[in-house]
C-alpha cells in the first residue's frame, strides 16, 4: 500500500476525535462521495450537502467502525443511506420501482441513424435512463469495481439480490436499447 | 434418458447459464476470487455464446465510467463546511481554494495535533498550491514550518537530505511518499526547486539512513536526485 496511514487507521483516529484524520479522509474521498451520491439525487446542489453530511456521520459514528469491510465500502454505504433517504424526502422518484426508469427521448428516423452511429453515446443515454436503483448497482460494480459481498453490504441487501438485481439491470438496458433501435442479441 | 431427466438436464443447464451470467460482470471487474474465475473460464470455453456476452459488458463498463467521469473531475472542496459542521474549526479564509491542509501537513514538518488545529497552522503559512504539481509549487511564506507553526516549537532538523521532485510528480504522490516513509519536508523550495527532507534524528544508524536513501532514490518517477 502506498500510503502509510491506511483509511482504518484514518478512522480510528477520526474516533478519537481527530479532525485532521477526518479532514484527510475527506480529500481523499470527497469526489468518489459526491459522484457516488451524485448519480442516485441527480442535483449536484444537494449531493454537495449530502457529501458534507456523510462526513459528518464518519465524525460521528467512526467509533462504530468494525474494519470488517474496507473503509471506501463503509463510505459507500453510508453515502447510500443518505441519498435514498433524500430520495425518499423528496418524493420525486420511487424505489423499488423497476418500471420508473424513463425510456429514451422518442427519436425521429434522422436521429435513430445518428445514436446508431454513436453506439456509446446511445449505451451511457440508457445506462442513464436506469431506475435509481438499478444504475446504482451498475455504478458499484462497473465504476466502484466492488465485489458481489462489497455490493451486499454498501446495499444492505443479500449476496444473491446484488447478482440478480444487476442481472436484471442488464436486462433492462437491452430493452431500453431495442426501444431506441440496437438489439444487441441479449438477452 | 427419460423425458423427466432431460428436463431435468435442461433445467440444470440453465440455472447454471443464469448462474454464470450473474457473475460475469464482476468477472470482468476482476472480484471474482480464483476458483471462481477459473470455473468461469472453464464454462465459457465451452459456451462461445456465453463468452459473446463479454464485449458487452466490457462496453456496459466503459460506458459506466464515461458517464460517472463528469463527477470524478469535480475539483476537490474545501473541508470547511464539514469542519463547521461539526463544530471544530471555522472557516479559514486563507486557506488555497479547493486544498485541505492534509497535503501541506503530509509534505512539511507540521505538527498535526488536534490541539495546533487548523487555524495556527493555517495563520503561520500561506502557501499557494496553484496546481496539483510540485513544479508549480510557491511557497509565499514558510517561516512557520520550521517553528513548528504553533508558537516557538522548533522542528529539530535532524539528519536532513536535499531532494528535488519532478517537476510533474503530483503533490498527492510527493506527500504519499514522503508520509509512507515517515519523512517531512523542513526547507525548500530553494534554487533549481530543491527541497531539504528530514529522514530522521541526528543520531540515526548509517544503515537506516542508506535504507530511506535508497527508498526515496527507488522512486524515480516522482524524485530525480536525492544527495
Amino acid at each position: 500500500m502506498d500510503r502509510l496511514i491506511a483509511d482504518d487507521q484514518l478512522i480510528a483516529r477520526v474516533a478519537a476525535a481527530d479532525p485532521v484524520a477526518l479532514e484527510t479522509l475527506y480529500m481523499r474521498h470527497q469526489t468518489r462521495v459526491f459522484g457516488f451520491i451524485a448519480r442516485i439525487v441527480r442535483d449536484e446542489a444537494v449531493a454537495e450537502e449530502l457529501t458534507n453530511e456523510v462526513f459528518v456521520d464518519v465524525w460521528k459514528h467512526a467509533g462504530g467502525y468494525e474494519g470488517r469491510s474496507r473503509a471506501t465500502t463503509w463510505l459507500l454505504s453510508i453515502a447510500h443511506n443518505r441519498a435514498i433517504s433524500a430520495l425518499r424526502k423528496r418524493r420525486e422518484e420511487p424505489w423499488d420501482d423497476e418500471t420508473a426508469a424513463s425510456l429514451p427521448d422518442q427519436a425521429d428516423d434522422s436521429e435513430v441513424a445518428l445514436q446508431k452511429a454513436d453506439k456509446g453515446r446511445l449505451l451511457r443515454r440508457c445506462i442513464d435512463a436506469l431506475s435509481t436503483e438499478y444504475r446504482e448497482i451498475v455504478d458499484l460494480v462497473y465504476f466502484h469495481e466492488l465485489s458481489v459481498a462489497e455490493a451486499s453490504a454498501v446495499l444492505g441487501i443479500p449476496e444473491g439480490t446484488v447478482k440478480t438485481r444487476l442481472f436484471n439491470a442488464r436486462k433492462r438496458l437491452s430493452v431500453l436499447l431495442k426501444d431506441a433501435g440496437v438489439d444487441r442479441g441479449w438477452p | 434418458m427419460s423425458k423427466d431427466t432431460k428436463h431435468e438436464s435442461a433445467k440444470l443447464e440453465r440455472d447454471k447459464r443464469d448462474e454464470v451470467e450473474m457473475m460475469l460482470p464482476f468477472y470482468v471487474t476482476g472480484q471474482l476470487d480464483h476458483s471462481e474465475a477459473n470455473e468461469i473460464d472453464e464454462y465459457l470455453k465451452h459456451h462461445p455464446d456465453v463468452a459473446h456476452q463479454l464485449d458487452l459488458i466490457r462496453a456496459e463498463r466503459e460506458n459506466t465510467a464515461a458517464s460517472n467521469a463528469i463527477y470524478a473531475s469535480r475539483p476537490a472542496r474545501s473541508f470547511d463546511r464539514v469542519a463547521a459542521m461539526i463544530g471544530k474549526t471555522p472557516a479559514q479564509p486563507t486557506r488555497a481554494a479547493g486544498w485541505g491542509l492534509d497535503w501541506i501537513k503530509q509534505l512539511f514538518a507540521i505538527p498535526s495535533s488536534p490541539a495546533l488545529g487548523f487555524v495556527g497552522a493555517a495563520a503561520a503559512i500561506v502557501i499557494l498550491l496553484q496546481a496539483a504539481t510540485i513544479g508549480t509549487l510557491v511557497v509565499a511564506q514558510y517561516s512557520g514550518i520550521f517553528t513548528g507553526a504553533s508558537g516557538g516549537n522548533a522542528v529539530d532538523a535532524g539528519t536532513t537530505v536535499v531532494v528535488r521532485f519532478a517537476d510533474d510528480a503530483s503533490a498527492a504522490a510527493i506527500a504519499d511518499v514522503l508520509s509512507g516513509l515517515g519523512l517531512k519536508i523542513v526547507d525548500g523550495p530553494r534554487g533549481g526547486r530543491l527541497f531539504t527532507v528530514r529522514i530522521g534524528p541526528k543520531n540515526m544508524s548509517e544503515g537506516e539512513r542508506e535504507r530511506l536513501i535508497a527508498a526515496l532514490k527507488a522512486r524515480s518517477d516522482l524524485i530525480v536526485f536525492v544527495s
